[in-house]
């Protein structure tokens, strides 16, 4: 029987999981690996493979048809342009030391859309197919031109048949005038929230009456909004993190019970300031006790808390088709199905390519709102787009659950064709899939408990850790 | 630990130590393979090929992890070079991607 190929890796337990390209996976030892490696399978290894869906009698039968098909639901495929990122502005009222979006003061002029601009991204918009559109506007701070927003949202309204908004705002200086466009039922806030006071002023707020300012404001939005209209999100020195606990009961007073640890970002003026390109194995110690830290307290707690990406990638571990965050995708095709419009009406592909332009190292925008698409650049890149023949992912039994962030590597490395295992993508994407994988197979009740809740099941079922001996 | 049918031989640390072991028949014609991306996933460590006989030397040389790893190299491009015909096959099937197996 024709077995579909096999990847392993070692793992903290003395067996070695074995992956196929569909995502289906095991435990075995090195003695299974010798036998399937040397074509010496047993007639009970022949019984597991097929039973499990890694092996088949022949092209196009039954067993490799369902391979086939559960691997075709492991790849993205762009759809329709029907999320698009306005950047109205670049002016920011803060000035944040790692600011990961290369923000301009708020006084400095000609770092807004103009008239001629503003007109020419309804245009865009107005030729966009789609009737469904997502818009999350981006800044600098969306809320100091209140009017173009409002401009963009009446005319998506009026276009589209569903329209949905999400303003990324430090709620600094809300108006009464911005409470009113936030309250409105197809309007979402997404602001930052960098774990606790101190810390919130120490890296952004910096005096003790902005800080007042913006937590009154935070406060407001959860009552104001509901908990289901607000994330927020913490931005993490892997230098020098708050301790797990503290960043808990922060989104716990706000009732915020998702919450998305985000490493500084070594892109935008960041670079300047923080020793964020080789962080890796410090942020993944302090990740993987923030989880840690979240099963202690789901297991006790009858209103569970999870992280963001952590429970994403446990997701596409566990079933195909999670494709929804844009920086872990395979094939991650960048410049179909969402796109970004800058300041001054450029095009880029993501929000990454447009710092990665702006700081100066590759200029990858792909057309403005006055000429329209310009897709070379980003279909060169987009050609290297697919792990699935990476001479380094193609051994590795994460490749099915992982993906590809070329922008990530051009922004930190300059090129794209570094060794996977030294890049920032791939170390710390490991060291997720190590742990999510650690998780499965431990037979702690409280680990149990946490997966079942983060996959979305009433139980956790054993099932999804075979091992085969 | 490496596998109980892996022969090596380890030296005293010192700065440079020394490990080695024979590759079994039927993966000697993935050595050439596998020593290229053993010393590209270990270029601190020096390799050497005599016969059936691979030998490991540099500093770290004799952590037993490096002979298991190089094993696994060997694992590795043993599947993937015969696996790869499968691996094409479907991708054409699933992206119509024709000219991956031409």
């Amino acid at each position: 029987m024709p077995i579909v190929p096999l990847k392993f890796r070692e793992s903290d337990d003395d067996l070695l999981l074995f992956a196929d390209d569909a995502g289906g996976y095991f435990k075995s030892d090195d003695k299974f690996l010798h036998r399937y490696a040397l074509g010496q399978l047993e007639p009970s290894d022949v019984r597991f493979l097929h039973e499990n869906g890694h092996g088949f009698e022949e092209i196009g039968d039954l067993a490799y048809s369902g391979f086939e098909h559960r691997f075709a639901s492991r790849l993205y495929v762009p759809h329709e342009l029907d999320y698009v990122i306005l950047v109205p502005t670049l002016r920011c009222n803060l000035a944040c030391g790692y600011c990961q979006v290369s923000r301009v003061n708020e006084n400095t002029p000609g770092f807004d859309w103009d008239e001629e601009t503003i007109e020419a991204v309804l245009r865009f918009l107005g030729d966009l197919t789609t009737r469904k559109i997502k818009i999350e506007f981006q800044g600098g701070e969306p809320l100091l031109r209140l009017d173009i927003i409002k401009r963009v949202r009446d005319y998506c309204r009026e276009k589209f048949e569903e329209s949905e908004f999400v303003i990324c705002t430090n709620l600094q200086e809300v108006s009464f005038e911005a409470w009113e466009l936030l309250e409105q039922p197809d309007v979402f806030t997404s602001t930052s929230l960098d774990s606790n006071p101190l810390t919130h002023q120490s890296q952004r707020t910096i005096t003790a009456e902005r800080t007042n300012a913006f937590f009154r404001n935070l406060t407001a939005a959860v009552a104001r909004l509901g908990p289901g209209k607000v994330s927020a999100l913490p931005t993490i020195n892997p230098q020098n993190p708050p301790p797990p606990q503290s960043v808990i009961d922060t989104f716990l007073n706000f009732g915020i019970r998702s919450i998305y640890l985000r490493p500084v970002n070594y892109q935008g003026f960041a670079r300047k300031k923080f020793d964020a390109k080789a962080s890796a194995k410090i942020w993944n110690r302090y990740h993987s006790s923030f989880i840690d830290a979240l099963v202690e307290f789901n297991w006790v707690s009858d209103r569970p808390l999870e992280e963001y990406y952590f429970v994403h990638c446990l997701r596409r571990v566990l079933r195909a088709g999670h494709n929804g965050h844009v920086d872990l995708r395979n094939p991650n095709v960048v410049g179909y199905g969402y796109l970004v419009v800058d300041h001054d009406g450029k095009i880029y592909p993501t929000d990454e390519a447009r710092m990665v332009s702006r700081v100066g190292q590759f200029d990858l925008s792909m057309g403005d709102v006055h000429s329209g698409l310009a897709r070379d650049t980003v279909d060169a890149l987009n050609a290297e787009a697919l792990n699935n023949f990476h001479p380094d992912c193609v051994h590795c039994p994460y490749q099915a659950f992982c993906g590809v962030d070329l922008i990530d590597d051009l922004s930190r490395y300059g090129r794209i064709d570094l060794p996977k295992h030294l890049t920032d993508f791939c170390q710390r994407h490991t060291y997720i899939f190590d742990k999510i994988f650690s998780m499965i197979y431990s037979d702690s009740p409280k680990i149990q408990k946490s997966l079942a809740l983060w996959s979305g099941t009433p139980h956790f079922d054993v099932a999804l850790a075979k091992v085969h001996l | 630990m490496p596998p109980s049918y892996l022969a090596h031989l380890m030296e005293p640390a010192s700065n440079t130590t020394r490990s080695q072991t024979i590759v079994p028949d039927a993966l000697m014609p993935w050595v050439a393979d596998a020593s290229a991306r053993f010393g590209y996933l270990h270029p601190g460590v020096g390799l050497n090929i005599e016969g059936t006989l691979v030998k490991l030397a540099g500093p770290g040389a004799d952590d037993p992890a490096l002979l298991q790893d190089f094993l696994f190299c060997l694992y590795r491009q043993k599947i993937y070079s015969e696996s790869l015909i499968h691996r094409r096959m479907l991708i054409e099937g699933v992206t119509g991607f024709a000219n991956r197996t031409t």
